[in-house]
């Protein structure tokens, strides 16, 4: 393998770790919002917030990686259902921007706690698989990324199995398409929004575990969910593959502006590509067609 | 309790249609007036702020108020408006001539990213904006030949006609006089044929679609006026700051603004000055 081919490859598996991340939080926000009509500004900042909860329990209570994994999925998922039942559910028929303000404001209120409680310095906790690298031919691959993308596949399987195989999948399924008809058939709609919030809540607890060892337990983790939200618009708004498939691609992307593209242009991308696809191709690549959800 | 009872559209047209209307805001005006001879200093560099934040919420008012569109990016409007104000002032162009440049400059990158923003649903408006914040600030941060990057861009002092405005209460009476200019504008502008468009809109697109409004223009309209009121505020905001650089615009203005407009009342450009932004500013300061 010549040189050139082994750093383009590298380049691209480096994307692909980054863009797992992008494509669980992608994930997250559509569910949430295929179940509940609700665009989650504030699911960046459960995933910061995600990370700190790692910390603490890391750092301050000393626990085993994975064990604090598990437990800050835990956390995460209970808070998603809380946030659902006791918040979201108020506005339920409300117009679309009561949603966005409601999480707006939810969004700046974690964050102000985030910031209030923990104060402003960055924070990292290590992992088993931090600082070491695999190598695969002339690539050199950091086994952190390889983690990432094998969490992120994983989870996208069990989610794809949940979704189609089980009871409670399909019952979710039935009532994002209509919540009515479902209701009628005796599927109880509203703790099956709730249940979405609380798997939206671990896939960004999910994202932040992960992405917090990479950059650093800070509060400006948040704005992955703009990236995501990239992503979203690039596979196809409220299509759960599009998500991923454009989560992976952004990632990609990204990884290679910032190598071959101007300076600084690496930070922006995303969000070019956002304004892009809207402007050329809304239904972006596996859209499914707009129309009023009534 | 007061119940309007129209009987022709010229009363429904008529701004201060009842004599206490007019006390009211007489007496506001003459308040506002006779203010920095009694006020401290900080508290009238505080009122001047309040201002031009007022003018930058009246202009978003105008998009989610009027027509129903979200956006959460519109500091990235007013970081336009200051930076080619403050450019523009370096070069040596008069201060009326480059605010009103400004707003214009603004407007027009609001023309632009409004083609994307009004294309599907509101939620996407709100995705674009507050994209284009974002790059507003990168861009703002890391042009660094133009903008002067993270270190910042001084502004010129404020010279009007040739005289020295850049005190305080000059600057309170140049800021005073563009709110009330503003204001009366966006009020007409509201109760014109353009003004009706825009409220159909929100009310409902299919209906306004109907009636032969052609929506997506009045949209790509009402961003472009918003983001050029926006632009004429950042304008005032550059000799405001003194001082610019890219972390002024950042999102937590826009979001900032957008909790004035809900907060004093979607729909009421009136309200909006007058209420809710001595609220947010009581608390904020």
């Amino acid at each position: 393998m010549s040189a050139e081919l082994a750093q383009l490859t590298q380049i691209v598996i480096n994307g692909i770790a980054l863009g797992s991340i992008y494509a669980l939080v992608a994930l997250g926000l559509v569910l949430a919002y295929k179940s509940t009509e609700v665009l989650n500004f504030a699911h960046g900042d459960l995933l910061m917030l995600s990370a700190f909860v790692a910390w603490g329990f890391i750092s301050l209570a000393a626990l085993p990686f994975w064990f604090a994994f598990l437990a800050t999925v835990v956390v995460m998922a209970t808070l998603g259902y809380v946030l659902e039942s006791q918040v979201m559910r108020r506005i339920v028929g409300q117009p679309q921007f009561a949603g966005v303000m409601l999480t707006l404001g939810v969004a700046f209120m974690l964050r102000g706690l985030v910031s209030m409680s923990f104060g402003p310095q960055e924070r990292k906790y290590d992992t088993p698989f931090s600082g070491r690298t695999t190598h695969l031919g002339n690539v050199v691959v950091s086994d952190l990324s390889l983690l990432i993308v094998a969490v992120a596949l994983l989870v996208t399987l069990l989610l794809y199995f949940f979704f189609t195989r089980t009871q409670v999948g399909v019952a979710i399924q039935a009532s994002s398409q209509n919540q009515l008809a479902a209701f009628l058939c005796g599927i109880r709609v509203k703790r099956l929004n709730s249940i979405v919030w609380a798997i939206s809540g671990a896939l960004a607890a999910l994202a932040g575990v992960l992405l917090a060892p990479v950059t650093l337990v800070d509060i400006s983790l948040w704005f992955v969910v703009l990236k995501a939200m990239a992503a979203l618009v690039l596979g196809g708004f409220g299509s759960a593959p599009g998500a991923i498939v454009g989560g992976l691609l952004i990632g990609v992307i990204e990884q290679l502006t910032g190598v071959y593209g101007p300076d600084g242009s690496k930070d922006i991308v995303a969000y070019v590509v956002l304004i892009a696809v809207l402007a050329i191709a809304p239904h972006g690549l596996l859209g499914e067609a707009h129309g009023r959800r009534v | 309790m007061r119940f309007d009872y129209n009987t022709d559209y010229a009363q429904d047209r008529t701004l201060l249609r009842y004599p206490v209307d007019r006390w009211i805001y007489g007496l506001l005006m003459l308040a506002l007036l006779v203010v920095p001879a009694l006020l401290p200093r900080f508290y009238v560099g505080e009122l001047t702020y309040l201002f031009i934040v007022c003018i930058a919420s009246l202009g978003l008012m105008v998009l989610i108020g009027y027509t129903g569109q979200v956006s959460l990016g519109h500091a990235a409007f007013m970081a336009l408006g200051a930076y080619s104000h403050a450019l523009m002032l370096a070069a040596g162009v008069p201060l009326v001539v480059s605010l009103l440049v400004a707003a214009l400059i603004a407007a027009l990158c609001g023309c632009l990213i409004a083609i994307p923003a009004v294309r599907t649903t509101g939620l996407y408006a709100a995705m674009v904006t507050l994209a284009f914040s974002v790059i507003v600030e990168h861009v703002a941060g890391r042009w660094q030949s133009v903008t002067g990057g993270y270190s910042g861009l001084s502004v010129a002092r404020p010279k009007l006609f040739g005289l020295d405005v850049s005190s305080v209460t000059g600057f309170y009476y140049i800021c005073l006089a563009v709110l009330a200019i503003v204001l009366v504008a966006l009020i007409n502008l509201m109760r014109s044929r353009t003004g009706r468009a825009f409220v159909a809109i929100r009310d409902s697109e299919a209906a306004a679609y109907g009636l032969g409004v052609n929506v997506l223009r009045y949209k790509i309209l009402a961003f472009a006026v918003s983001a050029g009121v926006c632009g004429l505020a950042g304008g005032l905001f550059a000799h405001h700051l003194r001082h610019l650089t890219p972390e002024a615009f950042n999102l937590l203005l826009s979001m900032e603004l957008v909790l004035m407009v809900v907060i004093g009342g979607l729909g009421r450009v009136d309200r909006v000055s007058a209420r809710c932004d001595f609220c947010i500013q009581a608390v904020v300061a």
